[in-house]
C-alpha cells in the first residue's frame, strides 16, 4: 500500500499531462457513439480536458518526477500556456465546416499534440524528450495530411514523415551514444559526467541528439519540410502543428542547455557563440527566401523558421534567468500572432480557395474583420510596437547585444532580417487589402462561426495585452528564479 | 585494435554504425518513398542495438535503462511505421505515384 502512496504522490505533480490522457481516451469513446459522433460532443470534451490541465499545471509546486520529467519555473510556465493554446485551437475547430464527421479523430490529433508539447516542456531524460517529440510528430504528420483525396495535403504529409522520421532516426542514434560514453540518460547525470571530462565525442553526440529539437524549432537545416507542410496542410492543422511544439522546444532547449553544459567546463560564451551563428543562418536564409514566396501560409512559414531562429538567439545570450525569460516571451508572443494568422487565413481559405497572394485580392472587402485581424497578427510578427512582437523582440535585442561579439552580430542580423521580413508580411497585406480585386459580394451570407470569431478575438487580446504588460520580463524572471 | 567477437562491445558498435550508414545511404539515395522509410527504420533499429548494447556492456550490472529505451524504440518505430505506410498510401491514391522526383506540387 505504501508504494500505491508514494507513486501516487510522486506522480501528482503530472495531473495536467493525466488529465489531457484522460481527455484523449474520453474523446475515442465518445467517438464510438452514433449519436455523438455527427456533432463536435467529442471536441468540447477535448477542450474542457485542456482547460482542467491548464488549471492543474497552474500550481506552482516544483518537483522532480523520478529523474524523468522536471517541473520547474520553465516547465511551470510554458505547460499551462500549452494547455491553453491547444484549447483554443480546438475551440476554433469547432467553428470548421466538416463533411466527413471527423471531429472527434481531429481532436484526438490536436490533443495528442497538446500530451507530447506538455512532456517535452517538462523532459528532463533524452529517452522522454524523444518520446514527446515522436508523440508529437506522430499526431502532426497526421494532422498536415488531414483533407482527404487533396494531392497537396497528401504531398505536405509525406514530405513530413520522411523528414521527421529522419530527424527523429539521427537524434535516437546521437542519444544512444550520449547514453553509453556517460552511462546516463537524465539531463543532470550527463551534466555531472561532462563535468568530470569532457570528450569530443560525448559533444557530437549532443550536437546529433539536439537535431529533433531542431526539427521542431524549424531552425536551418532542419526547416526543409516547413513552408512545404504549412502551404499543403489545412490552415487550422498548421497552427496547432506549428506553434505548440515550438513553445515546448524552446522550454526544453534552456533546460538542457542550463543542466547539460555545465559553465566551469563549457564557457557560456563558446556555447553562445555557436548558437548565435546558427540563429544567424537561421534569420538569415528565412527572411531573404521568404521574399520570393507567392503564398501567404509559405511566407507565414518562413517567418516560423526566422522566430526559431530567434528563440535560439534568446537561448544563446547566456543561462541567467532574464535571457530564460525573453525566450520564453517570445514564445508566447510568436504563438499568440501565429495562431491568430493562420486562423484568418484558415478563414479566408475556406472563402477564397487558397491563400496564394494572387487569390487573397479581394479579401478585405469580402471578410473586412477577419482581415483587419490578419493585419493586426502580421503587424505583431514584424515587431511594430505597441504589438507583443515588438516587446519580445526588444527583449532578445537587449539580451543579446549584452553578449559577446557573436551575439552582437547577430542582434544586428535579426534587426536586418526583421526589416526583408516586414517586406514579405506588406507583400501579404497588400494582396489582401489593396489589391485591386474583381468585386466579390461581403460574406454576408456565410456568417463566421461563433468559436472561430471567439478564438480570433482571444488572440487579438493575447497579442495587445502582451504588449502593453510593460512587467511581463521581470514576472517572468520571477517565476523562473 | 579492438578485438571483435560475441562478448566484445565493439563488435556490435560496428554493426550499428553499418546499419545506420546504410540508412543515411538509404534516405539519401532512393527516390521511392517505401525506400527511404526503410532507410528511416534502419537508422532506429540500429539506434536500438546501440541501447542494448551499451545497456549490456555497462559497469553497473542491475541498470536496465539501456534495454528499457531499446524496447520503447521498437515500439515508437513500428508506431512511426504504421503512421508513415498510412501517409504514403494516401500520396498512391491521389497520384498513383510515391515516386519523390514526382511529386512535387508544393512550391514557392
Amino acid at each position: 500500500m505504501s508504494f500505491a502512496n508514494n507513486a501516487v504522490s510522486e506522480l501528482a505533480p503530472l495531473a495536467p499531462e493525466a488529465c489531457v490522457a484522460v481527455g484523449i481516451c474520453a474523446v475515442l469513446c465518445a467517438d464510438l457513439v452514433p449519436a455523438l459522433r455527427t456533432r463536435t460532443a467529442g471536441l468540447w470534451l477535448g477542450v474542457l480536458a485542456c482547460a482542467i490541465a491548464a488549471v492543474l499545471a497552474l500550481s506552482p509546486a516544483r518537483a522532480i518526477v523520478a529523474q524523468m520529467l522536471v517541473i520547474d519555473g520553465v516547465a511551470g510556465l510554458v505547460r499551462p500556456v500549452i494547455a491553453l493554446v491547444t484549447a483554443f485551437v480546438l475551440i476554433a475547430g469547432a467553428g470548421e465546416r466538416r463533411s466527413a464527421n471527423d471531429h472527434g479523430a481531429w481532436a484526438t490529433c490536436v490533443l495528442g499534440i497538446g500530451l507530447g508539447a506538455m512532456l517535452v516542456a517538462a523532459a528532463a531524460n533524452l529517452i522522454v524528450l524523444w518520446l514527446g517529440l515522436e508523440l508529437i510528430s506522430l499526431a502532426s504528420y497526421a494532422l498536415a495530411s488531414w483533407r482527404a483525396r487533396d494531392r497537396r495535403a497528401a504531398e505536405a504529409g509525406m514530405k513530413f514523415v520522411l523528414f521527421g522520421g529522419a530527424a527523429s532516426g539521427v537524434m535516437l542514434f546521437g542519444i544512444s551514444h550520449v547514453f553509453g560514453l556517460t552511462g546516463h540518460l537524465d539531463f543532470t547525470g550527463i551534466g555531472a559526467a561532462f563535468a568530470q571530462q569532457m570528450p569530443i565525442a560525448v559533444l557530437a553526440s549532443l550536437l546529433m541528439a539536439f537535431v529533433g529539437v531542431a526539427y521542431k524549432l524549424t531552425i536551418v537545416p532542419f526547416h526543409f519540410y516547413a513552408p512545404d507542410v504549412y502551404q499543403g496542410a489545412p490552415a487550422l492543422s498548421v497552427a496547432a502543428v506549428g506553434a505548440v511544439p515550438k513553445l515546448a522546444a524552446g522550454a526544453v532547449l534552456l533546460r538542457g542547455l542550463a543542466t547539460m553544459l555545465p559553465p566551469s567546463l563549457v564557457p557560456p560564451a563558446s556555447v553562445g557563440a555557436v548558437l548565435a551563428v546558427a540563429a544567424m543562418v537561421s534569420l538569415g536564409v528565412a527572411s531573404l527566401t521568404a521574399l520570393a514566396q507567392r503564398d501567404a501560409k509559405r511566407i507565414v512559414a518562413f517567418s516560423g523558421i526566422g522566430h526559431g531562429g530567434t528563440v535560439l538567439l534568446a537561448a544563446a545570450s547566456g543561462g541567467g534567468t532574464a535571457a530564460a525569460a525573453s525566450a520564453i516571451f517570445y514564445l508566447l508572443a510568436y504563438a499568440a500572432a501565429n495562431v491568430g494568422a493562420l486562423l484568418c487565413l484558415s478563414v479566408l481559405e475556406r472563402d477564397l480557395g487558397s491563400c496564394e497572394l494572387a487569390k487573397l485580392a479581394g479579401a478585405i472587402r469580402r471578410r473586412p474583420w477577419v482581415t483587419v485581424l490578419l493585419c493586426l497578427f502580421l503587424f505583431s510578427l514584424a515587431g511594430v510596437p505597441p504589438l507583443a512582437g515588438f516587446t519580445a523582440k526588444w527583449a532578445v535585442l537587449q539580451q543579446a547585444l549584452g553578449g559577446g561579439p557573436m551575439l552582437v552580430a547577430a542582434a544586428f542580423a535579426l534587426l536586418a532580417s526583421t526589416a526583408i521580413f516586414a517586406w514579405s508580411y506588406l507583400l501579404i497585406i497588400r494582396a489582401a487589402v489593396l489589391a485591386p480585386a474583381p468585386l466579390l459580394p461581403r460574406a454576408s451570407g456565410v456568417r463566421m462561426p461563433l468559436p472561430t470569431a471567439f478564438v480570433l478575438l482571444c488572440c487579438a487580446a493575447g497579442t495587445i495585452g502582451l504588449g502593453l504588460w510593460l512587467d511581463a520580463l521581470p514576472a517572468i524572471a520571477q517565476v523562473f528564479s | 585494435m579492438a578485438d571483435f567477437g560475441p562478448s566484445s562491445i565493439a563488435s556490435y558498435l560496428a554493426v550499428a554504425l553499418v546499419l545506420f550508414a546504410a540508412g543515411v545511404l538509404a534516405i539519401g539515395t532512393r527516390r521511392n518513398a517505401i525506400g527511404v522509410l526503410i532507410g528511416i527504420e534502419l537508422m532506429l533499429n540500429a539506434a536500438a542495438l546501440q541501447f542494448a548494447a551499451y545497456g549490456r556492456f555497462r559497469a553497473e550490472a542491475n541498470d536496465v535503462q539501456g534495454q528499457t529505451a531499446a524496447v520503447f524504440v521498437v515500439v515508437a518505430a513500428a508506431a512511426e511505421a504504421a503512421v508513415a505506410l498510412a501517409l504514403l498510401f494516401a500520396v498512391y491514391r491521389t497520384s498513383r505515384d510515391i515516386d519523390l522526383e514526382q511529386t512535387r506540387e508544393l512550391r514557392s
